[in-house]
């Protein structure tokens, strides 16, 4: 390295892990060398990093990434958009019919700002002349409640011209054109137009709740959109990041420089040559794609770039030239671009080459040569000097991979990844349908564009349905615009948003997404990746077909949002030098500075360069917030709304990359950030701890820092504290520079709140993060009375945990208070659904046998697991008053007539059940007929019944009045419902034991739920045990609380506190028989474990009939559970039956107890005879069965045959082909 | 052993006695004895507890369902209950079971005028017999909002059919352990090695005595009979320095109740349950008929 640069000391690299951050000096302390760990108390970092985590979780919750990306939307994206349409030109429609006498007039369209109001409601003349407001805050419970969008309007400033052209031949030497077109403006409008309708995210900026005190629901954190009033949410997107530089091995080396637009795409590759005689043969060639062109010699491209000479081109490329493979493809190239382009050095040659490939390519651009190689050719990089460095960079780089000094980039590596969300995926879809209405405006406009015509205002052009209904139209379905395919859709962008629990609600919407092709082209994509660590978890992922390809953020994981303030000032001011815009400058050396994949700069000394811009960006000199002015100017929203404080941390990440000699930063949107504290910078904990512990001062101090992909590899991060402090051979400690705030944050947050989770088989917790915690009953939302969900499921005593993890303790917020009588508040434990349980693992019986479990019948008569549930039933009428129809005999609506299809004793004289009724199955619950009398009312299926809970009467934006009615059920446990643990332990109910019959302790305590030992040894799950017997210290007034994964109790410290307490320490009970009154021979587990009661209930899935509705067809029993139908007897059970010789069982089975049916078949010509009517002899008319073949009705004979046979000659009988039957007497 | 009788005559002592507390001795009997009057004050002793609720209004925050099965679980004062009827065989109303010898009403009104949440609890029923009243609890409801106006019907039912009537919250008994230290081989450990006996032990059976420092026995009945002292033991490669066996004719019982009687009282209820169970196997024609089968055992029951 040079001498130049900052004079202090450069820190060798002593093989190990070069830590560029110790070089940073301390410049505002008055402590000149960074106080040493030893100062502190590892317990109080410990509770500092409780608290640094309590704080993050604060100001953050767990949705930022989702309203932070479409706060940024909001913002900026949108305006961009609208600004990317660029100036719009129509065209007359040039129909000589047309022309008339005038001009051919034009017409063009530029959209300007973009306002956004806030959701409001238009409330109609009626209100607004009454002298009510005009508008009504529009509420995301609204929308809800009324099947609405949840969205706000959309109006863009434009500028009409409309003018005619002419050409006009002018003086060359004035204007430096012989003839140009004049623009004869005839008229110009400019105002505010209305363009559409975008959904807004409950709790974003826009959204009224983010305003409100209260919310309405007290578990909800919004995050997620209003849609015909299902709530959808986003999954975010896994892509590999763009803009930057990609090496790839297979299938030929190449290096690539990737774009969303195809004509972007840059890609420098290795290829064979055929063998020439003169000049060694087979020899590599470097070639290059740019502009769809295929295969152009790399030198060709040099030159076009404006390099003067061959000397200039190698030192451009800075490759080793004493590596002969190197030299060798480099001459074969010009070789290459020799034989390709004669004389292409000298000149324009080499530029007109390209010119000429271009013009004969299939769709040839409009613009020039230059104006291409301008845009298209690293469009983000200026000047055509830099654009050739970038070039040689990128051949540098394939140089170097080809000849093993550079690793090939991993498409899995998270490095390579951005997240896609809210912000960026709503662009897309707001792009195609702002096309979409451009391209019809365009059309409609063309029409009003010939002389005779007249244009009419803008509105009736622009259809501000076309982006409304579009986004609505993606959000319900689900497909959305592909990434980079213009025509296709994607699915599993939208998720519904389900609500079972508080837990599952979050969690949907952490969830994150990679799109495969088809699941072979998948590779490793599936596996975890050591760069998920503390991004993704690693363990919850649905098994099956998505394994892998659907994960969950972690924890503390935070995706960042574009920081769009330029960097180029700090950055040169923390010693980078700006790129130089030739290619004569000898560069080599000095080590590349990349602002996202662009090559900005150049730094003589990385490390000081590296080490000032992170000292300066922990002291938030590097921009973190969007400036105020600048929102101004891109989209002011309506003037009502107020800004809050948006303070985005320094989400700039730095990499050094010493040995390609690189400084990376990134500041773009998508990467997955995590707070790590800064070893460091621990000495200024002690500053802050007399007031500000919010964790924006922890940034601001430095003590904190978001950590990128990128830059952790740079990071040495201890994983806990007690690391920062363990000594011992092999290990120092000093080596850290930074530290996890808790070992159990690289986990998500459906595990992180698991006890023992590390102490658990993986399978076991991902059943339990994936599905169980997903499926439980808890407490979902509490204003179940404005909301309308189909199915909701509420736990009647909920239960917290006895145990704690930091995760759950961290999230944690006050809650009510309780009651009057207890001072202070309870936390609310959202994300635990279920209740503790006592849980002794012996065998009762043996009627816990195969994962099934025993209760406690007394335990369940005293409310345990007893539920809820609601189900609500829609009817829809049209609204009268909306579609101004006259009132027809044939209009639905609601009303009570008797019915002959259920009872309606229920039901009041509007059609609606009174609250509190009992209805039962068959029963109407919603009464709608017409005026003449025809009965639409909607009537109880046969598994469904239940008391009225409320009946709402709704109207929705689209013309109809909707009436939903809930039926409130109780359910206590029964026989057959599903319960787990929180170790994926699940098991049925599979007996109700009344207590007096259950063993019992000696200080009388009964087991509520006991369970088989046999669930132990091959799940391996011990976390449950330890679970159990944590809880049971905790219960008896034990310290010890804590069940973190990974940082969890010693055993001895759980079985000491159980011993201090007074019972066994490994949680064994010495029970008496509840029969006989004896002693248990065997000690028994015993314990308060957490369960869960699962949605799965025996109730829902009982499936039985003697007989019922058969199939109009087939005359088939009917396989629907809802339509009373049987359960299928298969050829399994036939084979079996067929086994044990019990035709005769089988054949009431298969054929009486099913299609059992009659035919006629004649004997004489063996066809089947069908029943007719026909006059005989005497003027008589008889039905019966008749041959038609044999015109006769002798020898005619019944026999017993299975419709479905009937059935199948009748259809081949249709078909031309006749099945004759043998029939003899049995 | 033909002719032998079996009869017992177990004996009772009393060694604690709170309104809803009882400790007693129960000696020289079986565990199907113990256990049986376990059974039975959990299960058959019959109490008074809401069955049925008629809701007029309710436009609380919580449901019908919820409120009635809260107002079920009240203990209400059940010292009428062994006297009263069940109402599935009383006579006096056709088992409708809303007489006044088979049933107790009770009315609940609560109706919230301010913005607070109110609490309800069970001061707020009012019975319409002064001998059935809920227990007195401090908290028992849970705080409604708005307006609730419903009449309840309590009957005479057992814990059998459903947790409510039970009025025991917890029953339960203990064989008394016998605990023989072997001195001898006890002297030949050092201090240390009988601490570490004396304090496997969870709860304190043990002690060393501080001026022989000899291991003796603190409290027999503290022992849990958790084996962590025989497995010490055993682990010290000593086994037979203690030795524990649990008597098998007499027991310790601790009954708690849940207020709707007093723990005397459920213990003398039990036994008259337990008797008229007996009576009723005893006259039944079934026992009678099947005397040959039986033989002596069925005189046995008879009294004979």
């Amino acid at each position: 390295m040079e001498e130049a640069g900052p004079s202090y000391k450069e820190k060798p690299s002593n093989g190990a892990v070069h830590v560029d951050l110790d070089e940073e000096y301390d410049d505002d302390d008055d402590m000149m060398d960074a106080p040493s760990i030893r100062d502190f108390d590892e317990v109080f970092l410990k509770n500092f990093c409780r608290k640094a985590s309590t704080s993050f979780f604060k100001h953050y919750g767990l949705i930022s990434h989702q309203t932070n990306s479409y706060n940024d939307f909001i913002k900026v994206g949108i305006q961009n958009v609208f600004d990317s349409i660029g100036e719009i030109i129509v065209e007359p429609g040039y129909d000589p019919s047309k022309k008339g006498d005038n001009e051919w007039r034009y017409a063009s369209i530029k959209f300007g700002k973009v306002t956004l109001e806030r959701p409001r409601f238009w409330t109609g003349e009626k209100f607004s002349t009454d002298n009510g407001k005009e508008y009504l805050e529009f509420l995301p419970r609204h929308a809800r409640l009324q099947n609405m969008t949840y969205s706000s309007r959309m109006r863009v400033q434009f500028t009409k011209q409309v003018y005619t052209q002419e050409l006009v031949r002018s003086d060359k030497f004035k204007t430096g054109k012989e003839k140009y077109l004049d623009k004869k403006i005839v008229e110009t409008e400019e105002r505010e137009v209305f363009i559409g309708r975008i959904p807004v995210m409950v709790n974003s900026d826009t959204c009224w709740m983010s305003l409100a005190e209260k919310d309405d629901c007290d578990y909800d954190q919004g995050g997620y959109f209003i849609i015909k009033g299902a709530e959808k949410t986003f999954i975010a997107q896994e892509q590999l990041g763009l803009n930057r530089v990609w090496v790839a091995g297979s299938p030929n080396w190449r290096v690539q420089y990737r774009s969303v637009h195809k004509r972007k795409r840059v890609y420098v590759k290795l290829v064979d040559t055929p063998k020439v005689d003169d000049i060694g043969g087979g020899a590599q060639v470097i070639t290059v794609y740019i502009l769809s062109l295929m295969d152009i010699p790399i030198w060709i491209l040099f030159f076009a770039l404006g390099v003067a000479s061959d000397k200039e081109v190698v030192d451009l490329i800075d490759a080793d030239i004493k590596d002969g493979n190197i030299v060798n493809i480099l001459i074969a190239s010009i070789h290459d671009a020799d034989q390709t382009c004669d004389e292409f050095r000298k000149g324009w040659n080499s530029l007109n080459f390209v010119d000429q490939l271009l013009k004969k390519s299939k769709f040839p651009p409009k613009e020039s040569v230059k104006e291409c190689i301008e845009n298209y050719l690293f469009p983000n990089i200026i000047g055509f000097g830099r654009k050739a460095r970038y070039l040689g960079y990128m051949v540098k780089c394939l140089l170097e991979g080809y000849t093993g000094r550079r690793k090939v980039d991993n498409k899995d590596d998270f490095r390579n990844k951005r997240l896609e969300l809210a912000g960026e995926l709503l662009e897309r879809e707001l792009k195609v349908h702002l096309r979409h209405a451009e391209m019809r405006m365009v059309k409609s406009m063309q029409r009003d564009l010939y002389p005779d015509r007249n244009l009419q205002a803008m509105e009736h052009y622009l259809d501000a349905a076309i982006i409304t209904n579009g986004l609505s139209r993606a959000f319900s379905t689900g497909s959305w615009s592909h990434s980079y395919k213009n025509m296709e859709k994607t699915s599993g962008v939208v998720a519904m948003l389900r609500r079972a629990n508080p837990l599952q609600m979050i969690a949907d919407m952490r969830r994150t997404r990679q799109q495969v092709l088809y699941a072979g082209k998948a590779g490793d994509a599936r596996y975890p990746h050591p760069s998920h660590w503390g991004k993704i978890c690693f363990l919850s992922t649905p098994d099956g077909e998505n394994c892998g390809l659907i994960k969950n953020l972690a924890g503390t994981a935070l995706v960042s949002t574009t920081v769009r303030e330029r960097l180029s000032d700090i950055l040169l001011s923390c010693g980078m030098e700006k790129l130089v815009d030739d290619t004569s400058t000898l560069l080599s050396g000095l080590d590349k500075v990349f602002v996202d994949g662009d090559w900005v700069g150049i730094c003589k000394n990385s490390a000081s360069f590296v080490a000032e811009f992170r000292r300066r960006r922990r002291r938030k000199e590097v921009p973190h917030q969007v400036s105020f002015l600048q929102l101004l100017e891109t989209v002011s929203l309506a003037c009502d709304m107020q800004y809050h404080a948006c303070f985005y941390p320094s989400q700039v990440e730095i990499k050094r990359d010493t040995k390609h000699k690189e400084v990376r930063i990134f500041c773009d949107a998508g990467r997955v950030m995590r707070p790590l504290l800064v070893v460091q910078n621990f000495h200024k904990i002690k500053t802050l701890k007399g007031g500000g512990c919010s964790f924006q001062d922890l940034l601001d101090n430095g003590v904190v820092e978001l950590i990128g992909p990128e830059e952790e590899e740079d990071c040495v991060t201890a994983w806990d504290i007690k690391y920062l402090f363990l000594e011992n051979d092999g290990h120092d400690p000093s080596k850290y520079t930074h530290c996890e705030l808790d070992m159990s944050f690289m986990l998500g947050l459906s595990c992180g709140i698991i006890p023992f989770a590390n102490h658990d088989h993986a399978k076991r917790v991902l059943f339990q993060s994936q599905k169980h915690s997903q499926q439980a009953v808890g407490y979902s939302c509490t204003n179940p009375d404005i909301r309308l969900d189909t199915l909701s499921h509420q736990l009647f005593y909920p239960q917290r945990p006895l145990f704690k993890t930091v995760l759950s303790d961290c999230l944690e917020k006050p809650g009510q208070p309780f009651g009057q009588s207890v001072k202070g508040t309870i936390p609310r434990p959202e994300f635990f659904n279920g209740q503790c349980a006592i849980v002794a693992v012996n065998v009762h019986l043996g009627y816990n046998q195969e994962d099934s479990l025993v209760m406690n019948s007394a335990s369940l008569d005293r409310g345990m697991f007893r539920s809820e549930h609601i189900r609500s039933y829609k009817a829809e009428v049209d609204n009268k008053e909306a579609s101004g129809k006259k009132n027809s005999d044939d209009a639905v609506n609601f009303g009570k007539i008797q019915s002959k299809i259920g009872r309606v004793d229920s039901l009041d004289d509007d059609g609606f059940p009174f609250i509190g009724a009992n209805l039962q199955s068959g029963d109407i619950v919603i009464g709608k007929h017409t005026e003449s009398g025809s009965d639409h009312s909607i009537k109880l299926k046969h598994t469904e019944r239940g008391m009225v809970q409320k009946v709402v009467l709704s109207a929705n934006d689209e013309g109809k009045n909707f009436a939903v009615v809930s039926l409130r059920q109780v359910r206590s446990p029964c026989l057959g419902d599903k319960f787990s643990s929180m170790h994926g332990q699940k098991g049925v109910l599979g007996y109700l034991e009344s207590q007096e019959n259950f063993p019992f302790t000696l200080q009388g305590i009964v087991p509520d739920i006991v369970i088989n030992p046999h669930a132990f040894p091959s799940r391996q799950t011990p976390g449950q045990m330890l679970e159990s017997a944590l809880g049971k210290g905790i219960a008896l007034g034990g310290s010890q609380r804590y069940a973190t994964p990974f940082s969890s109790l010693s055993i001895d410290a759980i079985t000491d506190q159980l011993h201090r307490a007074g019972f066994s320490r490994w949680g064994n009970e010495r029970l008496y028989d509840g029969r006989t009154g004896e002693i248990v021979k065997s000690l028994v587990f015993m314990g308060p474990t957490f369960y869960q009661r699962l949605v799965h209930m025996s109730e829902d899935k009982v499936k039985f009939r003697n007989t019922g509705p058969v199939h109009p067809l087939t005359r088939q029993p009917v396989a629907d559970r809802k339509r009373f139908g049987g359960i299928k007897f298969g050829e399994m059970e036939r084979d079996c039956l067929i086994a044990h010789g019990a035709s005769a069982n089988l054949h009431e089975r298969l054929f009486t107890l099913s299609d059992c049916s009659e035919m006629h078949v004649c004997q004489k010509c063996k066809r089947m005879a069908s029943v007719i009517q026909r006059s005989v002899p005497g003027g008589q008319k008889i039905r019966g069965p008749y041959c038609r073949i044999c015109d006769s009705m002798e020898d005619v004979i019944k026999v017993n045959v299975p419709y479905g046979a009937k059935l199948l000659t009748q259809e081949l009988f249709s078909m031309g082909i006749s099945l004759k039957f043998d029939t003899e007497l049995c | 052993m033909e002719g032998a009788s079996y009869q017992r005559f177990p004996k009772v002592k009393i060694r604690e006695l709170k309104d809803d507390y009882a400790k007693f001795e129960l000696r020289e009997t079986d565990a199907s004895m113990a256990n049986a009057l376990r059974r039975v004050m959990i299960a058959e002793v019959p109490t008074i507890a809401i069955d049925l609720v008629e809701i007029e209004v309710n436009s609380s925050v919580l449901n019908d369902e919820f409120i009635a099965h809260r107002l079920g679980l009240i203990p209400l004062t059940s010292e009428r209950a062994m006297s009263m009827r069940f109402s599935r065989d009383c006579d006096a109303c056709d088992g409708d079971g809303q007489c006044e010898f088979c049933s107790v009403e009770f009315h609940l009104r609560a109706k919230c005028i301010n913005d607070q949440t109110l609490d309800v609890t069970s001061k707020d029923l009012y019975s319409s017999d002064h001998t059935v009243v809920p227990v007195d609890f401090s908290d028992t409801g849970a705080g409604f909002e708005n307006n609730e106006d419903q009449r309840a019907i309590a009957r005479k039912g057992i814990g059998k059919d459903h947790a409510k009537w039970s009025p025991a919250a917890t029953v339960t008994f203990m064989y008394e352990p016998e605990i023989h230290v072997n001195e001898e081989m006890m002297e030949t450990l050092s201090l240390e090695e009988k601490t570490s006996v004396v304090e496997s032990s969870p709860t304190k059976v043990f002690g060393i005595n501080p001026h022989t420092q000899q291991v003796e026995v603190v409290d027999r009945e503290a022992y849990t009979y958790d084996d962590e002292v025989l497995k010490k033991v055993e682990a010290m490669g000593k086994p037979g320095l203690v030795e524990i066996y649990a008597k098998e004719d007499s027991f310790i019982f601790t009954v708690e109740s849940t207020g709707a009687v007093k723990a005397s009282q459920l213990v003398l209820n039990a036994i008259e349950v337990l008797k008229q169970k007996l009576d009723a196997v005893r006259l039944s024609e079934d026992t009678v008929e099947a005397d040959d089968q039986f033989g002596e055992l069925g005189a046995h029951m008879r009294g004979g």
